[in-house]
């Protein structure tokens, strides 16, 4: 496992390809992977053929169910056996093996670019792991990063090959700009027709109004996973060292707030960190979308080995 | 509670409390930090207001902590007081006591430097427009400071009065302040100013018998210092050697008794050891018993031991037990060598006195008459290093020396030519007196009964000031004594052959103290000791040659007219020179022997005038400031605010 120095920043930490993909995953990891596939609790039909049983009744050898022959149906799928004994035409269905869209969103906004641990970095570590386990069991990834709009994406990819490519994408996203996960996850929805898996890779700190940008993933289209990656900083500001009397800045629009630090008040922050997880959990439950939050003090490798597993995402 | 300085703080308020409120709010520069959002900030402070209704004050903490502390200081400067019992008036005169008594620990560190802390106290809570003036009083009274309004030049002044072992004579100082008593002080109405006396003293004063006089000024207040208990023994812890005494013997001068007495001031008997010590050399010491002091009276022990001195020795008694007055500890005396007295007697024909002089043990008696008297050297008369030149004292039988006598004298119906000593003659020369009083405690009175005494014609004496009266008769005084220099002159006005006198045993013992005292300066014959407050003339050869005691203290003076004045002694001990002085002055002792001193129990009254002094304890219940209570609590909440910081900024 790498740790990323708190010291340095996510730029240096991303300069250079070679070092890059060292860094967001390891070898060792990468085989501890490759055991993992990426479930859906939906059924989703893809576009192309898979290593996923699709809903819809299809070529593979697995089958599936009998049905009434009518006219038209083809005559190689009748059971020939069972017109034998019972003297009626039944189809055979067999269960049609298909692809599977995963569409990893990563929040590359300037907020990202905060902890000791940066989560930009984190949230790509989490991203090329999730977007390796797509790629090597044949489904279709696509990339997007996102601070006020789409900024970059990197669709449809499949299969080994464009591991690298990966890699290299999420190694020049770079933590700049006002977040806007409105307009990003409006223009994910309208880009994104196909349906398949979401994982949406934030810290969620949206001063815009999280349920509209959420409600664009709902529907049947898209079985979401929201992870919010909060710095160990954020929720429990002792930790950065914040005391007495500050002009606290915001990073991204320059907002400015001014508080005077004391027990009572970081007790109160602390109770509201809570509150606004809670809070967008509760959001992401209400729309069916499976929540999960970690600080970047968690190794991300156990949070993909253990509790994306628990949640479901990977099996 | 009321505000010495009211103006300087309203006027430091006044700048100071509006720039500190603007400060503060000017100062907060806040640290800016940038974080990844300020939504949950912004949210957490909302909340925060909401459920503290307080929060604004809470957040004010700091400023209201400092405005404490600014208000703590300022209060500090406005010299905030307790009203006490202090002086009023608008002038005051402070009589500070540094006699002997004033020396005893039982006030720690001693009385003297109590007296002066109260004094300091009386000085910095005294206001009133005149301004304070310090006496300071033991054997003599002295002006340390005039009046004035300057505390430092007062605090400075009542520091620099020195502890002394003279006697505290408060009449002397009553006598120099009555003049301030009912000074105008120049105010436009012309009416004198109200002068409040304040006495820091342990109330043991010598009076002389009488009472002191009164001071015409306004009140007059006895603060005294040490034994806060209530009159009587209380816890007083002195023993004092009261006296000390060596006689020859008459037949083998080599062979000596020495006397002591011991006083005990305390309620406890005392057991002590007395050493007898020779020129240094411990030669006796002894277990001794004192018994403990009654209302009236010191409890008393006499102690004694024989000694072989064959030259001038220096005697010394002294004990150990612990107590509060050091002074009284130890005596001394210099014993002279035994060596017999030259007298002359200027007469023209006295039996009596011849005969008399001859049966009190003098060495050699020469006897001259007025005229041939008159033809002597007067240089030669005195008597230097007991050689044979010379006399140790000279007798006038009804003459009157033309000039003043070199040597002690002894005039009978004549005066030495002093400034104001003279005699008045007599209404009635037939007249019959006797004597109505005598200092019975004088040396030359001492074991002298003059009740049987007749005298026919008897003059009365002017006795100057400087004199002293030691018989009075019904015309006026009929024995003085007149000290011009060192040198003692005692005057009898009345002639010895109108008189019975000379057929009384008194006539006799008087003539006997008269001689070996006049001998020695008014000393006893054979132990010669000082008391402080006594001046000794030294004889010496050669006129501006520098003489230098060294002891207790320093003692210089210069040879002038064949003679040497030493200063009056403040301290008591023992004074040797290197200096070309005759025996028996190349030593000099000096002890309290002073039963006033040396009773350090409380007085309950001071007779002044015809009232008593309203006598306050030492504890006096001045005004007290305040200040330093303020300063303290400026400075803890200096603390709290520091610790209130801190722990914002250290959380």
């Amino acid at each position: 496992m790498t740790r990323i120095d708190a010291n340095t920043t996510a730029t240096d930490q991303v300069s250079g390809t070679a070092t890059t993909r060292q860094t967001l995953l390891s070898t060792q990891f990468m085989r501890q992977l490759d055991r993992l596939d990426v479930l859906s609790r939906k059924i989703l039909a893809g576009t192309l053929p898979g290593e996923r049983r699709s809903k819809r009744r299809g070529q593979s050898v697995e089958f599936a169910d009998y049905r009434n022959y009518v006219a038209g149906d083809d005559l190689r799928f009748i059971d020939w056996n069972l017109y034998a004994r019972l003297d009626r035409l039944f189809l055979r269905l067999f269960m049609e093996e298909e692809d599977l869209s995963v569409s990893i969103v990563l929040d590359t906004s300037a907020s990202m670019d905060f902890g000791s641990t940066r989560k930009s970095n984190y949230g790509k570590q989490l991203a090329a792991a999730l977007g390796y386990v797509g790629l090597v069991n044949q489904n279709r990834v696509s990339m997007y990063g996102f601070a006020d709009s789409i900024e970059d994406e990197l669709p449809n990819m499949r299969g080994r090959r464009p591991i690298p490519q990966m890699l290299d994408f999420l190694a020049r996203q770079q933590s700049a700009g006002a977040g806007d996960l409105v307009a990003a996850c409006r223009q994910f929805a309208m880009a994104q027709r196909a349906k398949g898996v979401v994982i949406l890779i934030s810290d969620f700190l949206e001063k815009g109004d999280l349920t509209e940008a959420l409600r664009y993933l709902r529907g049947d289209r898209y079985d979401v996973y929201a992870l919010q990656v909060l710095a160990p900083e954020e929720l429990d500001p002792v930790k950065a060292n914040l005391a007495g009397d500050l002009r606290l800045r915001d990073v991204e629009d320059g907002d400015v707030a001014e508080v005077s630090i004391s027990a009572a008040l970081l007790k109160r922050y602390k109770a509201t960190v809570q509150a606004y997880c809670q809070h967008v959990r509760d959001l992401c439950v209400r729309r069916d979308i499976t929540y999960l939050m970690t600080d970047t003090a968690v190794p991300f490798e156990q949070v993909v080995l253990r509790y994306l597993r628990q949640r479901g995402l990977l099996g | 509670m009321q505000f010495l300085a009211p103006q300087a703080a309203l006027i430091a308020a006044a700048v100071t409390v509006p720039l500190l409120v603007a400060m503060y709010f000017l100062k907060l520069r806040r640290r800016i930090v940038v974080v990844s959002s300020t939504l949950l900030w912004k949210r957490a402070v909302q909340e925060m207001q909401v459920n503290a209704p307080f929060q604004r004050l809470r957040r004010n903490l700091l400023l209201l902590l400092q405005l404490l502390i600014l208000t703590a200081l300022l209060l500090a400067m406005a010299r905030p007081a307790l009203p006490g019992q202090v002086f009023t008036g608008e002038r005051l005169i402070i009589l500070l006591d540094h006699s002997a008594s004033m020396n005893a620990t039982d006030v720690k560190p001693s009385r003297l430097d109590h007296a002066k802390q109260l004094a300091q106290q009386i000085v910095e809570d005294f206001d009133g427009a005149g301004g304070v003036m310090v006496v300071s009083f033991a054997e003599q009274a002295r002006v340390v400071e005039p009046f004035t309004t300057d505390r430092k030049r007062l605090q400075y002044a009542i520091d620099s009065v020195r502890p002394t072992d003279q006697f505290s004579r408060l009449d002397r100082a009553l006598q120099l302040v009555e003049p301030y008593a009912n000074a105008d002080n120049g105010s436009a109405d012309g009416q004198a100013a109200r002068v409040a006396l304040c006495v820091l003293s342990d109330g043991r004063v010598h009076n002389s018998g009488q009472t002191l006089p009164a001071f015409g000024g306004g009140e007059l207040r006895l603060i005294r210092i040490g034994g806060d208990t209530s009159p009587g023994a209380g816890n007083v812890n002195n023993v004092a050697i009261e006296a000390i005494s060596v006689r020859r013997h008459d037949e083998e001068p080599h062979r000596a008794q020495i006397f002591a007495r011991l006083a005990n001031y305390g309620p406890q008997p005392v057991e002590t050891t007395v050493t007898f010590t020779i020129d240094g050399q411990v030669h006796r010491v002894a277990e001794v018993s004192v018994p403990p002091a009654t209302s009236e009276t010191s409890g008393g022990a006499v102690v004694m031991a024989d000694a072989t001195l064959l030259r001038q020795a220096v005697v010394g008694v002294s004990h150990d037990h612990e107590d509060d007055l050091a002074a009284d500890d130890a005596a001394f005396c210099v014993v002279a060598a035994p060596q017999r007295l030259r007298v002359l007697l200027v007469t023209g024909g006295n039996a009596f006195l011849e005969r008399v002089i001859d049966a009190v043990g003098v060495g050699k008696r020469v006897t001259m008459t007025p005229k041939r008297y008159e033809d002597q050297d007067p240089a030669k008369l005195s008597r230097s290093g007991g050689g044979e030149e010379g006399f140790d004292v000279i007798v006038f039988d009804r003459y009157a020396p033309a000039q003043l006598p070199p040597v002690s004298s002894l005039c009978f119906n004549a005066a030495p030519p002093i400034d104001q000593l003279r005699l008045r003659p007599p209404a009635d020369t037939q007249r019959v007196t006797v004597f109505l009083d005598w200092d019975r405690d004088h040396p030359l009175l001492r074991y002298v009964a003059l009740d049987d005494v007749i005298v026919a014609g008897a003059a009365a004496i002017s006795v100057p000031d400087r004199g002293r009266i030691l018989a009075t008769g019904p015309a006026g005084p009929m024995i003085a004594e007149v000290m011009i220099d060192g040198v003692q002159h005692v005057v009898v006005a009345f002639d010895l052959l109108t008189s019975n006198w000379p057929i009384q045993v008194s006539f006799a013992v008087f003539m006997d103290n008269a001689i070996h005292g006049l001998a020695l300066g008014g000393q006893d014959a054979a132990a010669i000791s000082y008391q402080p407050g006594d001046t000794v003339a030294l004889p010496g050869a050669i006129d501006g040659t520098a003489i230098h005691y060294d002891g207790p203290a320093k003692l210089d003076a210069i040879v002038e007219r064949g003679r040497a004045v030493l200063p009056a002694f403040e301290r008591v001990g023992v004074y040797q020179t290197q200096a070309n002085v005759a025996e028996p002055w190349q030593v000099l002792a000096v002890n309290l022997a002073d039963p006033i001193e040396s009773d350090l129990r409380p007085i309950d009254k001071l007779e002044v005038g015809r009232s008593a002094a309203q006598v306050a304890g030492g504890a006096l219940a001045g005004r007290r400031e305040m200040w330093r209570w303020f300063a303290w609590a400026a400075l803890a909440v200096l603390l709290l605010e520091w610790l209130v910081y801190t722990r914002r900024m250290h959380l």
